[in-house]
């Protein structure tokens, strides 16, 4: 509706029914409105995205003369189309100006050992420092080789590993792609492998879960195409409140597309307030209802059995090794003492010709359909409600609904991934949308609900310990050379390393020399450096210097009295955040040692704001948008950007002249982005070059294996190839062309999605196998046998109003390359049974390729993908603190996970500890609340932190509402008030009575809005494959303390 | 034809975007709140606070619970018992729909407060301006005109109206449940979207649009009694018992007046008598 001035005038006073108050004696007429002056009339609009959760909301920033004048949600991005959130909506106030948020810190500090408090420095001692410190530590814990042992020989082996143990670098989930990328970069070259972010703490499972069933580990749809869905499930997450913008398209599909929601969750939530169905279950018990939900499809036949003969791996054979014990809770090849699985049995059945065995129908007892129903008989109903307290009636209501209405979408967050079974619980999931054909259609996927804005893009760019940018595997000990690397990984992906060696290294990296592999820091596969890992040898004093940039250790890992141990025994750390939070200030710590104990140097760096600083962000739906600076950061404050390029220049000149083979990787670094650095190069980096013609490369496809092209993050490829001629921007992330011919919501001129610009992956299984939509009426990506191909002018190609999800545009429905529609799988197809697979390479031909004669006779495979270490198939074990019996299998809690000892207390008696806690997030405030416990208009509306106590057990306990309380577990206790409520109910487990209390997690003891910080109750037992600890669930005792 | 505000609670999550993003553009101030047994904060309307989400748990009558989510805002009524008995003539009937008090003729006296049919007197009074609001009067940014010592409450974000736009509570609402429109077809709009409540099992869905203050420019849909959000069944123009608010309305204003004089004195005879 467009509103005007004049429209107003028109209709003055003249149709309006005027209202008599005759006791009064006076008549009411109404007045003309007064025109009034609009404060943004005049503004400069500059458009950015929301810094808080990952939906990736636009902002329109209004400036005028320099100056913040106004943040709104901008109507043009249709993820949001203007809307916000209460954190969105309160983005004026982060601004670093002399009014609000005084506590935002604009100098740079630094805190002596022992010293009470801060003092102010300059960028230039602090640089100098820093970097003085970085070299000494990593020159005095260098490793150039280590011994590892060959775990079936028994032999010892000396490898080359080049790293450094003395050094841990944390964060940044917030920071642009560009800032994330440069950082993963400096790490590698200085040899850090203690790298890590809120990835590994809140999605790492997903990544694990996801990937080993479809082959990548991202959510596969668009927010945008949610509305598209038949019914919702949202299981483990909690969007109204941690991404409340995304209920716009669960509102859409509900009220416009007649979708059913339904929200599983151990609390009625916001989220639930809204659902049509709702049902409690116990945290840590969903593998019981996703497996229920398997075998009630298998049973119901609700199964797509198209779907699932053309698109999985239902048909193929497993090894006859294969077995699965329910007395013990082991798959085959479980070795007791190790607590590991040897995977050999996890394989497909082959023939004498070594080509996988199929089977001709379903019903072959060999094939993997059969194991998966075999599997899932004991997941009945029944052990629903003994185990997850739920009832039949409510389970099979659900099970009916999405067994029948689909398309369906399925939401999660951290109710899922942070598990000691967090992968296999993502991978249960994964295989129940296998199963219903719900991938790679419109309206259907598993939306891995991101929570940081960027976290997308700093997995993309691997700020984590196991993997190089665009999930290429970050290399092991064992991984001596390329060619070892490639046997694990396969050739596909040696590509795209060689490419990023080459964006790293350029000159210095050649194929003599392996493209210089042996300057990548190769990190010991038998120990932990995943951030626990960390912690821990940061507590045991064997990591010396750690630097975090925009992470908040403090609050945000679990197990908070180790992390307190970890910080005191640290020389030094350098802290980058917007205010001084709980990590800068850990020595300060009313529950920590006394500042005057601690001696750890803290350096305090103040970075840019969101929108003082441009580069892009990537959205839980893959999608990169470039944000563009509006105003000049406060102060002294400095964009990441900035400041990680002052210290690689600053490290660059330490190690010049140098002549030890462990600074070359820092000398023959490539850096140069300008002065100030500019992020578009660092994002051409990225998307990479024709060294030949030195322009951008137009595309994954243009990417070569021999040293002539190079990529930083070859997943990004092709977001520098946008065309002017066609009205778009050279950087596509620029580009706000929100028109939508298919009307799905795909949006694809609305910036660039990896990879490729795909909106929906895996788009080739919403087609049969000639490459027709199965449902014409929602086609999205089809073959067209006459149009011609773009290379080569022949006719055949993939086409659509998606980007087509197949490896070459021309690869024809019946040739290898066009029936693979999970094609980052060596096996092509979704995998219900995580079979252990070596995608080998093709039969030889007389003229192929001499790179794939070579590699044939290397043994080298195209494309591997692994299981997960605790199964082939998604199996339920009991969290390690639980109140239940596991009654599905001889294993109470998961085989594979590893101990934490002295560590990580755990509850020994559940008299002692005898109710379930879990923890979770507001909308008010986000994450550890660095943000928005500084941000007065969140403050106001949620000041405090509190328990979400059942009304029963309040009663038993003298508790009431408002009363203080305290939580207690086997790592510590905190104090924090009650909310007394019907919305968290005790649940009968197996007959006996069992009460969950909740409270946040986003509290601590700086900022406006101060508590105690939960996380001091949570346990740091990690998943068997990611090491995301158990945050979800623990044990616990609560009583009034006043 | 006037324009108004449906705010549909079926659809609201509870986000608070409304909340934050009347403060944000109305450059209010954010008020010092604790934890008092609810999440809804800040516990009343104030003069810093024109907009609030509220949250009500109620039973859903098969042993689980309903969580309503709704808000306490300046209803602007058709009939307006603030406009009514403004002593000073400050409260306006807008051609817009919208019911604003001019901040330059209030005196403060909070007749309107003490007439206000809705959530305890949605108008409140206001001690000061922040620095925030200072700043942008000097710079002749601020819409409306800001003094101290008047009534504030919601205003229907004139200088947004009157420029093309959405209030800022409905532009930031995620879900549509804070629509912004003219007010006959959001009425319309309101009483189909009741109906298809009803089908979908929403049986005690309703548009609240109440008789007794003439019809209200802010609709709300319900779906369960009023009262359970904290809306009057059947609110009356201020009028019967009008006499008497009003005079308790001065007694307390005088009461107001006196009792810091009170102490001052009091104080400083303290003081005094200590001296000696």
């Amino acid at each position: 509706m467009k509103l005007t001035r004049r429209s107003f005038l028109k209709v003055s006073g003249l149709s309006l029914a005027t209202t008599a108050l005759t006791e009064f004696g006076f008549n009411m007429t109404a007045v003309a409105a007064e025109a009034e002056k609009l404060r943004i009339a005049d503004a400069q609009q500059v458009t950015s995205i929301c810094p808080y959760c990952s939906v990736g909301c636009g902002q329109i920033v209004h400036v005028k003369d320099g100056e913040l004048l106004n943040v709104e949600g901008d109507p043009d991005d249709p993820v949001n189309e203007g809307a916000r959130c209460s954190k969105g909506a309160s983005l004026f106030q982060l601004k670093g100006g002399k009014y609000a948020l005084e506590n935002r810190q604009q100098n740079v500090l630094y805190r002596a050992p022992g010293a009470a408090d801060w003092e102010e420095k300059t960028w230039d001692w602090a640089i100098t420092e820093i970097a003085k410190r970085v070299k000494d530590t990593r020159d005095k814990t260098w490793v150039a080789t280590e011994k590892i042992k060959d775990l079936k020989t028994g032999e010892e082996k000396e490898y080359v590993v080049n790293r450094t143990d003395g050094l841990a670098c944390f964060g940044g989930a917030a920071l642009d792609t560009e800032e994330c990328y440069l950082l993963t970069k400096l790490s590698r070259a200085l040899g850090i492998v203690y790298l890590e972010h809120q990835a590994r703490l809140c999605h790492s499972s997903t990544v694990a879960g996801l990937a080993a069933v479809l082959g990548r580990g991202a959510m596969t749809q668009q927010w945008t195409d949610v509305k598209n869905a038949k019914a919702i499930l949202i299981c483990g997450g909690n969007p109204a409140e941690n991404h409340p913008v995304a209920f716009k398209h669960i509102t859409k599909a509900v009220e416009e597309n007649g979708a059913t929601l339904i929200c599983v969750d151990p609390r009625f939530t916001r989220s639930a307030a809204k659902a049509k169905i709702y049902a409690p279950i116990r945290p840590g018990a969903d593998l019981v209802f996703f497996g229920a939900l398997i075998n009630y499809m298998i049973n119901k036949k609700h199964y797509d059995e198209n779907y699932v003969k053309w698109n999985t791996n239902a048909l193929w054979k497993v090894d006859s090794g294969y077995s699965f014990d329910p007395k013990t809770g082991f798959f085959s090849g479980y070795n007791k003492d190790t607590k590991k699985y040897d995977q050999a049995t996890w394989v497909y059945k082959k023939d004498a010709d070594g080509k996988v065995e199929k089977a001709a129908d379903l019903s072959d007892p060999e094939c993997v359909f059969q194991k998966l129903k075999a599997h899932y008989t004991r997941y009945t109903s029944e052990m629903v409600e003994k185990l997850c307290g739920m009832s039949q009636a409510k389970f099979e209501e659900i099970a009916e609904i999405l067994g029948t209405q689909k398309p369906s979408v399925l939401f999660y967050a951290m109710g899922l991934t942070q598990h000691t079974v967090g992968s296999i619980m993502i991978a249960d999931y994964a295989i129940l949308q296998l199963l219903l054909g719900n991938l790679g259609k419109p309206g259907s996927g598993i939306n891995a609900c991101r929570g940081e804005p960027n976290v997308q893009g700093s997995t993309d760019v691997a700020l984590l310990t196991h993997i190089l940018p665009g999930y290429l595997g970050a290399p092991v000990a064992t991984n001596a050379d390329l060619t070892a690397w490639t046997k694990a990984q396969g050739t596909f992906r040696k590509k795209f390393l060689i490419n990023l060696l080459k964006a790293w290294y350029g000159n210095a990296a050649t194929a003599e020399n392996d493209f210089a592999y042996s300057y990548l820091p190769k990190r010991n596969a038998a120990k932990n450096t995943t951030h626990v890992g960390a912690i821990t040898a940061m507590a045991d004093g064997k990591i010396k210097g750690a630097i975090c940039v925009g992470m908040n250790l403090m609050v945000g890992t679990s197990n908070t009295n180790l992390v307190r141990r970890a910080l005191a025994n640290l020389e030094w750390m350098v802290s980058i955040n917007l205010f001084t939070e709980e990590t800068a200030c850990f020595w300060r710590d009313p529950d920590g040692a006394g500042a005057e104990n601690i001696q750890t140097e803290v350096f305090f760096l103040p970075p840019a704001g969101p929108y003082e600083k441009e580069g892009t962000f990537v959205d839980s739906g893959r999608v990169l948008q470039w944000k563009y600076k509006a105003v000049e950061p406060p102060g002294d404050a400095k964009a990441d950007l900035d400041i990680l390029d002052m210290l690689a220049h600053e490290l660059k000149s330490l190690y010049k002249g140098s002549k030890e083979v462990k600074d070359k990787p820092i000398q023959d670094l490539t850096w140069g982005y300008g002065e100030p650095p500019d992020p578009e190069k660092v994002l051409t980096e990225m998307n990479g070059y024709n060294l030949t013609t030195g322009k951008p490369v137009t595309g994954i496809g243009a990417l070569m294996a021999d040293g002539t092209t190079s990529s930083g993050c070859w997943i990004y490829s092709g977001i520098m190839a946008g065309d002017p001629a066609k009205g778009e921007n050279v950087n596509r992330s620029k580009n706000r062309n929100a028109d939508d011919p298919s009307g799905y919501g795909l949006y694809s001129g609305f910036g660039f999605s990896w990879p490729s610009n795909v909106r929906i992956i895996y788009n080739r299984a919403s087609c049969d196998p000639s490459g027709n939509p199965i449902d014409p009426a929602k086609k999205l990506v089809w073959w067209d046998p006459e149009k011609p191909d773009a290379k080569t002018g022949k006719p055949g190609n993939w086409t659509g109003f998606d980007v087509p999800d197949v490896p070459a545009k021309d690869a024809a429905p019946g040739t290898p390359g066009g029936n693979v529609p999970f094609r980052l799988l060596g096996d092509g197809v979704g995998k219900l049974f995580m079979a252990k697979y070596a995608k080998p390479q093709p039969d030889p031909k007389p003229d192929e390729d001499p790179a794939i004669t070579k590699a044939r006779e290397l043994e080298l495979p195209v494309l591997t993908s692994g299981s997960l270490v605790d199964g082939p198939f998604p199996e339920h074990y009991e969290p390690v603190e639980s109140p239940a019996e596991n009654l599905l299998n001889g294993s109470q809690t998961n085989p594979a996970i590893v101990e934490r000892g002295e560590y990580c207390p755990i509850a020994t008696s559940i008299e002692e500890y005898p109710h379930v806690l879990s923890t979770y997030r507001m909308c008010e405030h986000w994450l550890t609340g660095v943000m928005t416990r500084n941000t007065p208009w969140l403050v106001e509306a949620m000041p405090e932190n509190f328990v979400e106590i059942n009304t029963e057990l309040a009663k038993d306990k003298g508790i009431k509402n408002g009363d203080l309380v305290e939580i207690k577990t086997a790592r510590g206790s905190i104090e924090v008030k009650a909310a007394v409520t019907e919305r968290i109910k005790p649940l009968d487990i197996n007959g006996k009575k069992v009460h969950i209390v909740g409270t946040f997690w986003h509290f601590g003891f700086e900022g406006l809005a101060k508590g105690s910080i939960a996380n001091t109750l949570t346990l740091d037992y990690g998943d068997a494959n990611t090491q995301i600890p158990e945050y979800k669930v623990c044990l616990c005792d609560v009583r009034k303390v006043k | 034809m006037a324009y108004g505000l449906l705010i549909d609670t079926s659809r609201c999550t509870g986000c608070r975007g409304c909340q934050v993003a009347c403060k944000a553009w109305n450059q209010l101030p954010a008020e010092k709140t604790e934890f008092t047994g609810s999440i809804e904060n800040p516990p009343a309307n104030s003069g810093e606070t024109w907009l609030r989400v509220t949250y009500h748990e109620v039973s859903n009558g098969s042993g689980g619970v309903k969580w309503l989510f709704g808000q306490n805002r300046c209803m602007h009524c058709l009939e307006p018992s603030c406009a009514a008995v403004c002593a000073a003539g400050a409260i306006k009937k807008l051609d817009n729909g919208a019911i604003r008090i001019d901040q330059e003729v209030c005196i403060g006296c909070k007749n309107c407060h003490y007439a206000c049919p809705f959530f305890g007197g949605v108008p409140r009074f206001r001690e000061e301006l922040s620095e925030d609001e200072n700043d942008l009067i000097d710079k002749g940014l601020m819409g409306g005109k800001r003094v101290t010592g008047t009534v504030y409450k919601c205003w229907m974000c004139q200088d947004r109206i009157e420029n093309g736009l959405e209030t800022a509570c409905a532009t930031a609402c995620s879900v549509r449940a804070i629509q912004f429109g003219e007010r006959e077809e959001l009425l319309a709009k309101a009483e189909e979207r009741v109906a298809t409540l009803q089908v979908v099992g929403e049986t005690k869905a309703a548009v609240y649009n109440p008789k007794g203050v003439g019809g209200t420019g802010t609709i709300f849909i319900l779906t369960d009694d009023p009262e359970a959000y904290g809306l009057p069944e059947d609110p009356q123009v201020s009028t019967a018992n009008m006499v008497t608010k009003w005079l308790t309305g001065l007694i307390t204003a005088g009461v107001l007046t006196i009792v810091p004089f009170w102490m001052v004195f009091k104080a400083a005879e303290a003081k005094g008598k200590g001296g000696k």
